[in-house]
């Protein structure tokens, strides 16, 4: 029997991450979700979040 | 090729330097960003496993590719992408020693060498400059929460004081 997959959303991956992170010492609640969120997403989810994030300041021009 | 044209500017150069058989690894913080880091950075820094004397060959490749040289070391590529190509790096071994530790990560529906983060990490404590010390705190805190995630079990179960015990058995 084969059963189609369908890819989990980044945010739902984020947050299963972000549970494992809960007893992390030494770090705030921002910077385990800005970690979570980097851990969970592909390298390619990663590469376009930095993108996005760089269009916004519109540095990615010369 | 149909396909190229439609690929990031990045990706058309990883494949440039492949089909010219030029070895090299993502390095810097791009190359952290691709391994979860999320810190901003704007160059791309690509090591080039070629000597230095060597580095017509990657400005042929950039060329062919139409970017806009600013020096034999700095391009821009088609979409604006600046992109440093580095012959050695501060802290590491030569490329032919560290390359076998690449990390091979799916890029784009291909398999791109990476410099893994302890290696970043090792980089950037010997440049020292400023900017750096925020990065190698950035990668120590990913590569602890990359090891909690990993074997949560473990982490809760560490407590401090822990770490002393074991040292003191034989």
């Amino acid at each position: 029997m084969s059963r189609k997959t369908s890819p989990v959303p980044l945010p739902r991956r984020t947050a299963r991450i972000l549970a494992r992170l809960a007893r992390v010492r030494g770090l705030d609640p921002d910077e385990k979700a800005l970690h979570a969120l980097g851990l969970a997403a592909t390298p390619e989810e990663r590469w376009q979040l930095v993108r996005n994030h760089l269009r916004l300041f519109n540095c990615s021009t010369r | 090729m149909a396909t190229r044209a439609e690929s990031p500017a990045l990706v058309q150069l990883l494949d440039a330097l492949n089909e010219a058989s030029i070895p090299f690894m993502l390095a810097g913080m791009s190359a952290a960003n691709l391994q979860g880091v999320l810190a901003t950075t704007v160059d791309v820094d690509i090591w080039i496993g070629l000597p230095s004397r060597q580095y017509m060959r990657v400005v042929n490749v950039c060329h062919r590719l139409g970017a806009t040289l600013r020096s034999p070391n700095k391009v821009y590529l088609a979409d604006d992408t600046p992109v440093d190509f580095i012959y050695e790096v501060t802290g590491l071994a030569s490329f032919q020693r560290e390359m076998p530790k690449a990390r091979w990560l799916d890029f784009h529906g291909r398999r791109i060498p990476v410099m893994p983060l302890e290696l970043i990490r090792r980089s950037k404590i010997a440049a020292d400059r400023d900017k750096d010390k925020l990065h190698v705190l950035l990668i120590n805190q990913l590569l602890k929460c990359r090891r909690a995630a990993a074997s949560p079990g473990k982490a809760a179960a560490r407590q401090p004081g822990a770490h002393k015990r074991r040292r003191r058995r034989p």
